[in-house]
Parts: C-alpha cells; sequence; structure tokens
C-alpha cells in the first residue's frame, strides 16, 4: 500500500505542473463569460496540448504516444484540472474514440484516424444516446439500411458533447432489427461517421449554457469502410469506450471536486463565516467527501495496473461524485444569502450556474439509478432488477 | 504509486477473516449475558499481538495499514474482545516514545483513555491517559463499570494508580494513531452490515421474488456500500500517511473518522431497514451492527468532531 508518486511518476506530475501553469497564462478567455468563449478556450487549449505533445499519454509510440501506464494520464488530467485548465475540444476523441479504435479497428482505420485525432485535424463527438435510450442505451433506434458502398443512417442523437466543433462522431446505429437478432444488444453497429451531414442544434441547458447538442440524421451516407467491430457487434466496442469514461477521467473529475472546495473555502472565508462552528461542520464533512474521491480513484487505478478486473470503485467515485458537487455548490449559493441569489456580481453568478449546471452530474455519464444498480449486481452480486 | 494491499497485507486479511468468523455469535453470546468467548481473543493475543509495532521495541513488525487490515476484519463481524483496545493503547504509547515492553507480554491487557469512559476495562491492567499533549501509562486500580449501548464494548470509569511511565508530549499523535484504527473498525462494520442484508436480500422473497429484485432494497445498500468503500481509502490512506509522518496526516485521520463514523451507521441503519420486521427484534442481527457502528463512532470523539476538526483547520489555512 503506498499511496506516493513513484519517482518516475514525481518527475512527470511535476513537468506536467510546471508545463500546465506555462501554458494557461496565454488562456483567451480566463473567466468565459458564454458558451463561445467556452469554445474558443477549448479549441486553443487542444492545440496547445498537441503542441507541447501532451496528447495520447497512454498511446503507443507507433501514433504518436507516449506509451505510458494510465496512472500517468490520471495525473495529467488532475493537474490540469486543478489548475482549471480548459477542456481540449477533441478530449473525447484522445480519450474514448483513439483507445477505442486501437482495441477494435483495422490496421487501415488506426493509421488513418490516429494521426489525426493527436494532430488536431479531427474532432470527436460520441452519438450514442438518443431520446428514447438514455439509461437504456442498447434500446436505440436509429437505423443504418445497407446501400451500394455504406449505409444510410436515420435517426436522432441527445447529449452529444462538443457536437458543435465535430467532424466526426462514435456512432451507433442499428444494422438489424430485435426481432431479426433476438437481442436488443445484438445488430447494433458502432460506424466511425463524419459529421458534415448531421443537423447539429444546441440543447440550452438550466443554466443557460449549451454543453450539449441535439443531433439529427437525414439518410446521412456512412462508407463501407467506416464500420468498427464487427457489422452488428457494435454493442461490445460501445462497451469498450464506456470503459474508457470510468477510467482516467475519474481523476479529473475528483480533482474538479478538488477545486471546487478550494473555491468553497475562499468563500466562506470572504463571507467572515470561517469561526461558525456548523459551517466548519458542512465544510469538514464535504472536505472528507472529496479526499474520499482522489484515494479511491488511486486505488481504483493501482488496482488496475495489478492486472485487476474493474470493481464497482468506478461507480462508487462517480455516485459520490455527483453527490459532493451538488452538495458543494448548494452550499455555495445559500452562504450567499439574498446576495447568493443573485446574478449580478460574477462570483454568485457562477455558483448560481455551477449548482445548476452540477444538477446533470447525477444524470450524465450514466445516473445514479445506473450506478447503484452497476454495484448492487456486479459488486454485492444482489439479482438483475430488469 | 501503488495503493493496492500487497501480497502479505491480503493473506493478512484472509488469515483475520478466518479469525473473525465466529465473531458475530461471540457478539451474540455477550449480548445475552455470556463472558467473551475465549476466541478469537487468544489468538489474536498470541499471533498478531504489537502488528504495526517495531521488532526492535519488542512488536511484531507491519504497518499501521497492517493493523487497520486485521480491525477492520474483527468489526465486519463485530467481533467482541480486548485485543482492539490494547492495539490502541500499545500504539498510542509507542508513537509518543514511551517502553511498551511490559504491554507485549502475554498477560498484560492495556486500555487507551482520552478522559473519558474507558472501553474494556474490564480485563485491563493498564491505562494508557492522554491528557492535552501529556501521555501517561498507570495500573488500572478500581473501575465503575457502566451500562454500554453495545456490550461487545464494555464501558466503565477507572481509577488509576501512580504511572510507571509517561511523556509531556506525543500525546496527540497518538491518540491520532488510535482513531485511524478505531475508523479502520468502523469501516469494517459497515461493510459487514451491509453483508448480512444482501445475505437476507437474496433469501428472503415477497410478492414472488428475493427482495433484492426490488432497486428499492438494492440501492439503498450499493449507497451504503458506496460510503464505507470510500471511508475504507480514507481510513487506509490515514494509517498510510500517520506511518510515513505525512504532514497531512492529522487532516486524513480527522477525513477518516468523519467518514468512517458516518458511513458505518449509515449502512448498519440501511442494513436493519433491508431486513424488514425481523430486524427490529432482538433475534435477528442488525442491532449488533448498529450497537457498534454508534459505540464506535463515540470511540475517542466520533464523526461529528471530526468533521467540525477538519473543517476548522481547512478554514483557518
Amino acid at each position: 500500500m503506498d499511496f506516493r508518486d513513484t519517482p518516475e511518476e514525481a518527475a512527470f506530475r511535476k513537468e506536467a505542473a510546471g508545463w500546465i501553469t506555462d501554458a494557461l497564462t496565454g488562456v483567451p478567455h480566463p473567466h468565459p463569460a458564454n458558451h463561445d468563449e467556452k469554445t474558443t478556450n477549448s479549441r486553443w487549449w487542444q492545440e496547445r496540448l498537441a503542441d507541447g505533445g501532451w496528447l495520447g499519454i497512454t498511446w503507443p509510440k507507433a501514433y504518436g504516444g507516449k506509451e505510458l501506464p494510465i496512472a500517468y494520464e490520471g495525473i495529467f488530467n488532475a493537474e490540469s484540472a486543478r489548475r482549471h485548465a480548459p477542456i481540449g475540444i477533441n478530449m473525447l476523441g484522445v480519450l474514448l474514440a483513439g483507445p477505442t479504435i486501437l482495441v477494435h479497428g483495422t490496421q487501415a482505420q488506426r493509421d488513418h484516424y490516429l494521426p489525426r485525432i493527436l494532430n488536431g485535424d479531427d474532432v470527436w463527438c460520441q452519438g450514442f444516446s438518443e431520446p428514447g435510450a438514455g439509461s437504456d442505451l442498447a434500446g436505440l433506434r436509429s437505423r443504418a439500411e445497407k446501400v451500394d458502398g455504406g449505409w444510410v443512417v436515420n435517426g436522432q442523437k441527445v447529449w452529444t458533447s462538443f457536437a458543435h466543433a465535430a467532424n466526426r462522431c462514435m456512432l451507433l446505429a442499428r444494422t438489424a432489427s430485435t426481432d431479426e437478432t433476438g437481442s436488443k444488444h445484438k445488430g447494433i453497429t458502432y460506424f466511425l461517421a463524419d459529421t458534415d451531414d448531421f443537423d447539429v442544434r444546441p440543447l440550452v441547458m438550466i443554466n443557460n449554457d449549451a454543453d450539449f447538442n441535439e443531433m439529427f440524421l437525414d439518410d446521412v451516407h456512412v462508407p463501407e469502410d467506416r464500420v468498427l467491430g464487427e457489422l452488428g457487434g457494435g454493442w461490445r466496442v460501445a462497451l469498450t469506450t464506456l470503459s474508457f469514461e470510468r477510467g482516467s477521467l475519474a481523476f479529473a473529475t475528483s480533482a474538479e471536486a478538488e477545486a471546487a472546495l478550494e473555491r468553497l473555502v475562499d468563500r466562506v472565508r470572504a463571507a467572515g463565516l470561517a469561526d461558525e462552528p456548523d459551517v466548519q461542520r458542512e465544510i469538514g464533512r464535504l472536505a472528507a467527501d472529496v479526499r474520499s474521491l482522489s484515494l479511491t480513484t488511486m486505488r481504483q487505478m493501482s488496482a488496475l495496473s495489478h492486472g485487476q478486473a474493474p470493481g464497482g470503485d468506478g461507480s462508487a467515485v462517480k455516485l459520490a461524485w455527483a453527490q459532493t458537487m451538488q452538495a458543494m455548490t448548494r452550499l455555495a449559493v445559500r452562504l450567499g444569502g439574498d446576495a447568493g441569489v443573485t446574478t449580478d456580481a460574477v462570483e454568485d453568478a457562477s455558483w448560481v450556474s455551477g449548482f445548476l449546471r452540477a444538477k446533470g452530474n447525477s444524470v450524465e455519464g450514466g445516473t445514479d439509478e445506473v450506478q447503484r444498480s452497476i454495484i448492487a449486481e456486479r459488486v454485492l452480486g444482489l439479482p438483475r432488477s430488469r | 504509486m501503488d495503493a493496492v494491499l500487497t501480497e502479505e497485507q491480503q493473506a493478512l486479511a484472509e488469515a483475520a477473516r478466518g479469525l473473525a468468523a465466529g465473531g458475530l455469535a461471540g457478539a451474540r453470546t455477550v449480548l445475552d449475558g455470556g463472558g467473551v468467548p475465549a476466541s478469537p481473543t487468544q489468538e489474536l493475543f498470541e499471533g498478531f499481538n504489537g502488528l504495526g509495532i517495531d521488532e526492535r521495541l519488542g512488536g511484531a513488525g507491519g504497518s499501521l495499514v497492517d493493523v487497520a487490515i486485521v480491525v477492520r476484519e474483527l468489526g465486519r463481524t463485530v467481533c467482541p474482545g480486548p485485543w482492539v483496545s490494547h492495539q490502541l493503547a500499545l500504539q498510542a504509547a509507542v508513537a509518543a516514545g514511551l517502553d511498551v515492553g511490559e504491554g507485549l507480554g502475554p498477560d498484560a491487557r492495556w486500555v487507551l483513555s482520552d478522559g473519558g469512559l474507558v472501553r474494556d476495562a474490564a480485563t485491563g491492567t493498564h491505562a494508557v491517559t492522554v491528557t492535552g499533549d501529556g501521555i501517561a501509562i498507570a495500573p488500572i486500580t478500581g473501575q465503575t463499570a457502566r451500562t454500554p449501548m453495545d456490550a461487545t464494548r464494555p464501558l466503565a470509569e477507572v481509577t488509576l494508580g501512580d504511572p510507571v511511565a509517561s511523556a509531556a508530549s506525543g500525546g496527540r499523535t497518538g491518540l491520532s494513531r488510535a482513531r485511524a484504527i478505531v475508523a479502520a473498525g468502523l469501516c469494517g462494520t459497515g461493510l459487514g452490515a451491509v453483508e448480512r442484508a444482501v445475505d437476507h436480500a437474496t433469501q428472503r422473497e415477497q410478492f414472488g421474488k428475493v427482495i433484492g429484485v426490488f432497486q428499492g432494497v438494492s440501492h439503498q445498500l450499493a449507497e451504503a456500500w458506496t460510503h464505507v468503500e470510500l471511508a475504507w481509502s480514507l481510513a487506509l490512506y490515514a494509517c498510510w500517511a500517520t506511518e510515513e509522518g505525512h504532514v497531512d496526516a492529522a487532516a486524513a485521520v480527522d477525513a477518516a473518522t468523519a467518514k468512517a463514523g458516518n458511513a458505518a451507521i449509515y449502512a448498519a441503519e440501511r442494513g436493519m431497514q433491508v431486513h424488514g420486521g425481523i430486524g427490529i427484534t432482538w433475534e435477528a442481527d442488525p442491532h449488533l451492527f448498529l450497537r457498534r457502528a454508534m459505540a464506535d463512532d463515540a470511540w475517542l470523539g466520533g464523526a461529528r468532531d471530526a468533521e467540525r476538526s477538519l473543517g476548522e483547520a481547512l478554514l483557518a489555512g
């Protein structure tokens, strides 16, 4: 049991932290006021990451990566979140699409897509969820019909981050109906689609932000060579993508919680409430929760690097992270009293927006209910409820 | 970073699990007025006494993480017996630089006092008492037993003879070491409560199905497991950081104490609820876990104090 960085990890962390701090001095919008400014920051950050050689940390050297263990990607993501770095515009390409293509892609697909992810030519989005297929993802209905030279796809996708900026999409669609295959998990195909002909519309969230989009696919042509993995075997490929989602991203989310706690502590001090015993207790409780997220993620990553199969820790962290983010932002707003529920001052507005945004944390990336079911079934061995 | 149990630590957990297997039966005996069974107390004193204390000081070697691993397994079955108290007292004394050679003898039964009621005094020979940052070892010369909520954690007021050893400082460090171990035990109790409820939920049938199939049942247990598992990360880190003399060790122990106490009580309550009517009867086991969780949360200052202390330190910067 050793929570310390190895000398190599410590050196990497130091180098990464130094580079991130320097690079961030040039951020176009230090306090992005709207979605456009956020997007500008994200594009800019993606370029910096590419220039600095910080993309594809776990990827093979043959594809331009650093070929380091997943812990290093976790370290980089944590140091980035700690310094409030923007999210790279092609985060999904680097963390999800690329690694999935490495596992399931043909040599031609790897050679074509992987360099374009690291050099910034391509930006990826993830076309999984649909209006009728959220938690029940395998219930998706988008349909791909075989035509000469490829497929024609019709359907609707929702909750698509980065779709407004993306030119490529990890797209799930049915190439055979459930009636034909006898199982909703069979007959789904995973396409590496171009988004040129997608109709992308921003989805305005309760904090007036547009982090997500809807995508309408109306007779979109996808060429033959864009099937990733087996035809009709896309569910297995999708599970690979989802496993990467619970992986190194967990470090970024726990670091995000640590950064939010720091800001919350500042707010309590500024409000002159640092000596209030009841506030101290609330802050202490949240601090313990926040710390438990990163420590559990460290245990999880260490277990993975020892070749152990993923347990329920990823779901536990996701579940507790959402609760903790919601509790911290709620407390920050409430501590402000009347001023807390105004949005005139930048600080107040930022917490109100953060509070409203955090409501999504218990839904996105697998709802609380889905996480609890995963734990109940895979960790506790309770019977499936559906 | 290599935040996993080593093979030796996994073997230690396995061995402790074996010893603690009859813990719940022992707890039942004690609850119904019987004495603490000889096993596994005897085996623990013979095989694991002075665990986490340097062999040069007469200990069994290993680290505080090793102690946490064993104590968690004992908490998992609400195992009764004075071995945990003895280790807390030894750990506090050794942390303050006091000689624990006497305490490692076969018949020594030390207990730890922070000025409040003392656990396991009935079989105790000496008390290690922390007052402010001071610490002293003194023989127990008299005691008045109190009626404990958890019979497996007997409580008493003690009177002490002249100290046989003392130090003006190191008491707080010693207490912090002991609290990290209490947190580990609470994680075990929370886990055990969830495990017993899972057993029940996979056997008990209603509406023609085992009740574990209902999300109203399974999600409570998943939630409880989540918080217990996260608390265990904090307890492991608290023990590791304390052993390493890490700058944030005190905060880490507060964090572990805070989350472990809350999580264990929550898990015991959820476990009881899942048992339904049988869960609130004397004959069923859920109240053993609930009593233990409440009693250990009160040991050396519980979650509420720890939350406040952690928040205060953080806000003071």
